[in-house]
């Protein structure tokens, strides 16, 4: 039979809040025995499971894939199925991601952020859509290439904890949904750029960037939304000006 | 939207002293009342040149006093540090297809932008240095 693995005593401090406790939050502390391998998801599982059942927070693949355990963790918004306990000073603080209102514990809401990727309408918009049997729109490598990367987003939203514009304007879309926006934007099979126009170089939209560069920091895909985000600045400037045939190209 | 009773939303804990990231960031942005005071002794230096030789020695003499030099090398730095962290993160935006035009390597941009930062910086040097001597 297997040993079982060495075991750390780590000190971890968790953001309570809930609705039916009052309006304020408070920190709770709890000391995990934690093996060599475990990531601080499996921690916050520990507490719930062995030492505090009304703990609550979000989680769901555990392999960096779905995007529901982004949290605040001593300070910076990252995956917890991806930050490993024995990488950060004690003692470990999680909070609910940050700029989201918080519905309990570790828990934040998401209505906002649906909204506004509902807002840049993330889905191929054809002026007219081909007849099912003339078959799917073709797209070359170099095609693909163009987009590939900010497709590759999880919806984690740790862009939007991480990001300072956000936090003192609540309206801006925010880094994700401009990153997919331009996505389609970039897609060659795609025709809504002028659709899209209004909303993503609006009063709300990427212009108010400041390029702190903060969300493809955190970013746990490599998907750079500022590099997106910058490059809608560039190419609605141009839409605007009309001075290159953007449509004619595609 | 959910009628689900929320606690407000929370900033970063520390804001910008909580991280080097951020602060960083905000030091990047501060550069801009730096590059004002560059731009103001500019236009004073220029002025001078433009109203005689006694205003011209007057200004070199300012500016070679300790404090002048002092202030010289401070804002030599922040204009450095606005310079590198903006063609850093600035080299991301070229790279894009503009309508037929194909995007360019991410990597042959930065390189380019700080090769062209560093001439016209020496051409500069080099020209002011022939003015001034």
């Amino acid at each position: 039979m297997a040993e079982a693995p060495e075991t750390t005593l780590v000190k971890f401090e968790v953001f309570r809040f809930g609705p039916e406790q009052g309006p304020g939050e408070h920190w709770q502390t709890y000391e995990v025995p934690c093996p060599p391998d475990w990531v601080v998801l499996d921690a916050l599982n520990y507490i719930k499971d062995e030492i505090d059942p009304t703990l609550s927070h979000r989680w769901s693949c555990r392999m960096g894939v779905c995007g529901s355990c982004g949290m605040m963790i001593n300070g910076t918004p990252e995956l917890t199925c991806k930050a490993f306990v024995r990488d950060l000073p004690q003692p470990i603080r999680v909070a609910p991601l940050a700029n989201f209102p918080v519905v309990r514990d570790l828990v934040v809401e998401l209505d906002s952020f649906v909204s506004k990727l509902q807002s840049v309408k993330p889905w191929i918009i054809r002026k007219v859509e081909r007849e099912l049997e003339h078959g799917e729109y073709l797209q070359s490598p170099d095609d693909l290439d163009n987009f590939k990367q900010f497709s590759m987003c999880i919806n984690c939203c740790l862009c939007y904890a991480a990001c300072p514009v956000l936090a003192h304007e609540p309206e801006f879309i925010g880094p994700a949904a401009l990153a997919l926006g331009f996505r389609y934007n970039q897609d060659s099979r795609d025709e809504g750029e002028a659709e899209r126009f209004e909303t993503i170089a609006g009063d709300d939209g990427v212009w108010n960037c400041s390029y702190a560069n903060e969300c493809s920091e955190v970013c746990p895909k490599n998907v750079d939304p500022a590099a997106a985000v910058n490059r809608a600045k560039l190419t609605s400037a141009l839409h605007w000006t009309r001075l290159l045939p953007m449509r004619g190209a595609k | 939207m959910s009628s689900t009773p929320t606690l407000a939303a929370r900033e970063p804990d520390g804001w910008w002293t909580g991280h080097p990231r951020y602060r960083n960031y905000v030091l990047f942005a501060a550069t801009g009342i730096v590059l004002s005071i560059v731009n103001v002794i500019i236009l004073l230096t220029v002025s001078a040149a433009a109203q005689g030789a006694a205003a011209w020695a007057r200004v070199l003499g300012v500016l070679g006093s300790p404090l002048g030099l002092l202030v010289s090398a401070f804002l030599l730095l922040a204009t450095l540090f606005f310079a590198i962290r903006y063609l850093r993160v600035g080299a991301k935006i070229p790279a894009v297809r503009l309508g037929p035009i194909p995007a360019p390597n991410m990597t042959l941009v930065l390189v380019l932008q700080f090769v062209g930062f560093i001439t016209v910086s020496l051409a500069v040097i080099v020209a002011l240095s022939g003015i001034i001597v």
